[in-house]
């Protein structure tokens, strides 16, 4: 039987759908299978901290400049408040090559904890356990204002101060058997102590919230400084301007719990919302 | 290649296409970002068990309690406190394992490529498991370690291959289930096409009155639209062709036939002069008729051919006298009815008719040359004039024709008895024509007839009575 030419072209045709319909299939699984094999040849690598801490060579003291050089305390501070409560989600990381090492901020909060202690910002208790954890939390903007946050763009300014974007906060914890349990958060770029929560096992502690928040706000430089500081006995918090520096502190049959933490007045505001809905019955 | 052949091919094809980018970019896509999802919990996973071990080196270093076999207690706590599925390995500075869950033949890649400035990661394939390994090397508390983890994301991977396999079967299912429904929708929208296709095929066979019943508005329907016009078009120029063939047949036919009257009384005058000596007026009057029908011949050749032909209607009509009109053809008919035996008796009122002449003389002369072929002894042509009206009749005696038939024989070849009209050198035109020649001057002929009794044939005309002393 002889086939026209319009049969031959239609077979054809047939014959070249029917491949391309092969090649359908069989050309995202190959590709699909040539990306699983590219990811298993693949790699990636992070840069972590070096070798040598940091500010151990560069400061001999252990205590922590109270601003950056050029930076004014006050402003420093609510910077670094307002990046850090800006944050979206909190991630764990290495510590970048400008931030301290797990091995120099435990140093640094243990002597700044010392110092707090003899200052009369927190009480007198037995010399400090063993470090139970550590590790550094950074946090993840996206958005900052009106800005978004681009990959290229490592900082915010904020109140004229140069701070990073993804700013690292260093968490330390120290309990002992005997019951004690000290948590620490410092900044992980200047090791200063933004937040302590303590409990003291029972006992007899000398300790004022009044006395503890001043001493706290002289840590970190800002009664120095030229702005208003007030303290509300209420509420037990000493506010300057847009910073709040709150303590709580209750006593119990089991011992004794304090929180001291500073945080932007916006903060604080949210948290006292919180906690009137909480009260709420 | 057939038209629907190619729609279900191109259609075929496109969606084999289609369907080929959007699983490939769908599973591309969830693979990648399954990978990338476990890639971030493996590095955060990995972060949190080094914070966990560098945190306990830290203390027992405070503690001075740091030896290479609190390393090792540290890495079981380590190993204890890792997400299931998760393995993890501590080796110290020589590279020489202190704590390890991995098997015993795994080969630990990447170990001393990431030095303590950094940590390396990637996925490989162990014994039919994926792992994503994290590794890097620090040093905590003066003691350097290198730390491995690997996390199972071999569910990533099985996930992978389930989506695979369904796209796989839905682009199996998909492109079969398609290729039905695009080989019906083919066949349904190329059917107007074949459809067109047979017509002109049957056109072309000369069936011009075909026509193609699609309906619908689009492309397709506009151009069955337009070929059924063409289709029209085609079959009225056609038409046109076979009537203006049959109008010249009809002319040869009818030129024919019209000749045979004329000639006979030619032939008959002629006869006259050559067969007997007549006097000089009788000769003179013979000739003079020969030269009338020639010359009426020649003017008829050129009427029947506008008549037949052009179909012309618009002959001018002339006013002349009726009597004169019967008179010529009674000359006309004198010789054929002397050599048939036919006594031919005519009688006429006075009255003035508008005619074309020579038209109108064959309209009444073939009448009279039907009347004569129908076994007549006897033919009367009366014109009688009556209130404006100027009624001619021609009346014979011959056989008569069936009252059935009498609306037919104006048509044209129509032949009551076929096989005497043959004999008779009939041709069925000359009533045809006398019929169109009466629709010129807007009459219409009127028959009487029944079998035995003979046929009766009026006409009549709008007239004016002539004075008697109008002369002819």
């Amino acid at each position: 039987m002889k086939l026209s030419r319009s049969e031959w072209l239609t077979i054809t045709a047939f014959a070249l759908s029917f491949l391309i319909a092969i090649l359908g299939l069989i050309t995202p699984l190959a590709l699909l299978y040539g990306e699983e094999r590219a990811l298993l040849k693949e790699g990636g690598s992070l840069d972590t901290q070096g070798k040598a801490p940091i500010s151990l060579s560069q400061n001999e003291s252990l205590l922590p400049e109270v601003v950056l050089p050029g930076n004014d305390s006050y402003l420093d501070l609510l910077g670094r408040l307002s990046v850090w409560s800006k944050s979206e989600e909190k991630t764990v990381r290495e510590a970048y090559s400008y931030e301290l090492s797990m091995d120099v901020i435990a140093k640094m909060t243990q002597a700044a904890l010392e110092s707090l202690r003899e200052s009369g910002a927190l009480p007198a208790f037995a010399e400090l356990p063993p470090i139970f954890d550590a590790r550094l939390s950074s946090n993840y903007i996206e958005t900052f204002g009106a800005f978004e946050i681009e990959e290229q763009h490592k900082y915010i300014e904020v109140e004229g101060i140069k701070l990073p974007y993804d700013l690292g906060r260093w968490s330390l914890i120290w309990q002992s058997e005997e019951g004690y349990f000290i948590t620490v958060e410092a900044d992980a770029q200047t090791g200063r102590i933004f937040a302590v929560d303590m409990f003291l096992p029972e006992g007899e502690y000398d300790f004022s919230p009044g006395t503890a928040l001043v001493m706290f706000a002289k840590y970190h430089g800002i009664l120095e400084s030229s702005y208003n500081v007030s303290y509300d006995t209420a509420s037990q918090c000493l506010f300057c301007e847009e910073i709040v520096l709150s303590c709580d502190y209750k006593e119990s049959a089991d011992g004794v719990d304090i929180r001291i933490r500073a945080m932007t007045a916006e903060d604080y505001a949210g948290s006292v919302e919180v906690e009137k809905a909480v009260d709420k019955p | 290649m057939r038209l629907s052949a190619k729609i279900f091919l191109c259609t075929i094809t496109v969606i084999a296409i289609a369907l080929s980018m959007m699983g490939y970019l769908m599973i591309g896509g969830s693979f990648e970002n399954a990978i990338a999802r476990e890639q971030q919990r493996g590095l955060e996973e990995y972060q949190l068990l080094k914070f966990s071990l560098q945190s306990g080196m830290l203390s027992a270093y405070e503690g001075g309690t740091l030896t290479r076999e609190s390393l090792l207690a540290l890495a079981m706590q380590n190993a204890e406190a890792a997400p299931s599925g998760d393995m993890t390995a501590v080796f110290d500075e020589e590279g020489i394992a202190v704590f390890s869950t991995f098997p015993e033949n795994y080969i630990y890649r990447g170990l001393y490529e990431a030095d303590d400035t950094g940590l390396l990661y990637f996925i490989e394939e162990y014994e039919d498991r994926f792992l994503f390994v994290v590794t890097s090397s620090f040093s905590q508390s003066d003691m350097k370690v290198s730390f491995y983890v690997a996390k199972d994301i071999t569910t990533v991977m099985t996930e992978k291959k389930q989506m695979v396999s369904g796209f796989v079967l839905i682009y199996i299912v998909v492109l079969l289930i398609s290729s039905g429904i695009l080989f019906a929708f083919s066949q349904i929208l190329t059917n107007p096409i074949r459809k067109l296709m047979r017509m002109s095929r049957r056109i072309s066979k000369g069936k011009y009155d075909e026509r193609v019943e699609i309906r619908g508005q689009d492309e397709i329907g506009e151009l069955a639209e337009s070929f059924n016009r063409m289709a029209i078009t085609v079959e009225d120029k056609m038409n046109e062709l076979t009537l203006n063939a049959q109008q010249k047949e009809d002319f040869v036919g009818n030129f024919a036939h019209e000749l045979k009257t004329p000639l006979t009384s030619v032939i008959g005058y002629a006869d006259m002069i050559y067969q007997k000596e007549l006097p000089k007026e009788k000769v003179h009057e013979a000739a003079g008729y020969i030269v009338n029908e020639g010359m009426r011949l020649e003017a008829l050749a050129h009427k029947m051919m506008e008549l037949i032909v052009m179909n012309r209607t618009d002959f001018m009509l002339i006013e002349m006298r009726a009597d004169e009109l019967l008179k010529d053809v009674e000359d006309t008919l004198m010789p054929m009815m002397q050599q048939k035996g036919i006594a031919l008796s005519v009688s006429a009122d006075r009255a003035y008719i508008r005619i074309e002449f020579d038209l109108f003389k064959t309209l009444l002369l073939n009448i009279a040359d039907n009347a004569s072929k129908a076994d007549s002894t006897q033919i009367t042509i009366s014109g009688t004039y009556s209130m404006g009206k100027y009624r001619i009749r021609i009346i014979d005696n011959g056989r008569g024709m069936p009252e059935e038939q009498l609306n037919r024989i104006t048509e044209a070849f129509y032949m009551i008895d076929k096989s005497r009209s043959r004999k008779q050198h009939g041709a069925g035109l000359g009533l045809a024509i006398a019929k169109k020649i009466a629709d010129i001057h807007g009459t219409e002929l009127q028959f009487r007839s029944s079998i035995g009794a003979g046929t009766t044939v009026q006409v009549e005309l709008p007239a004016v009575l002539a004075e008697d002393d109008d002369e002819a």
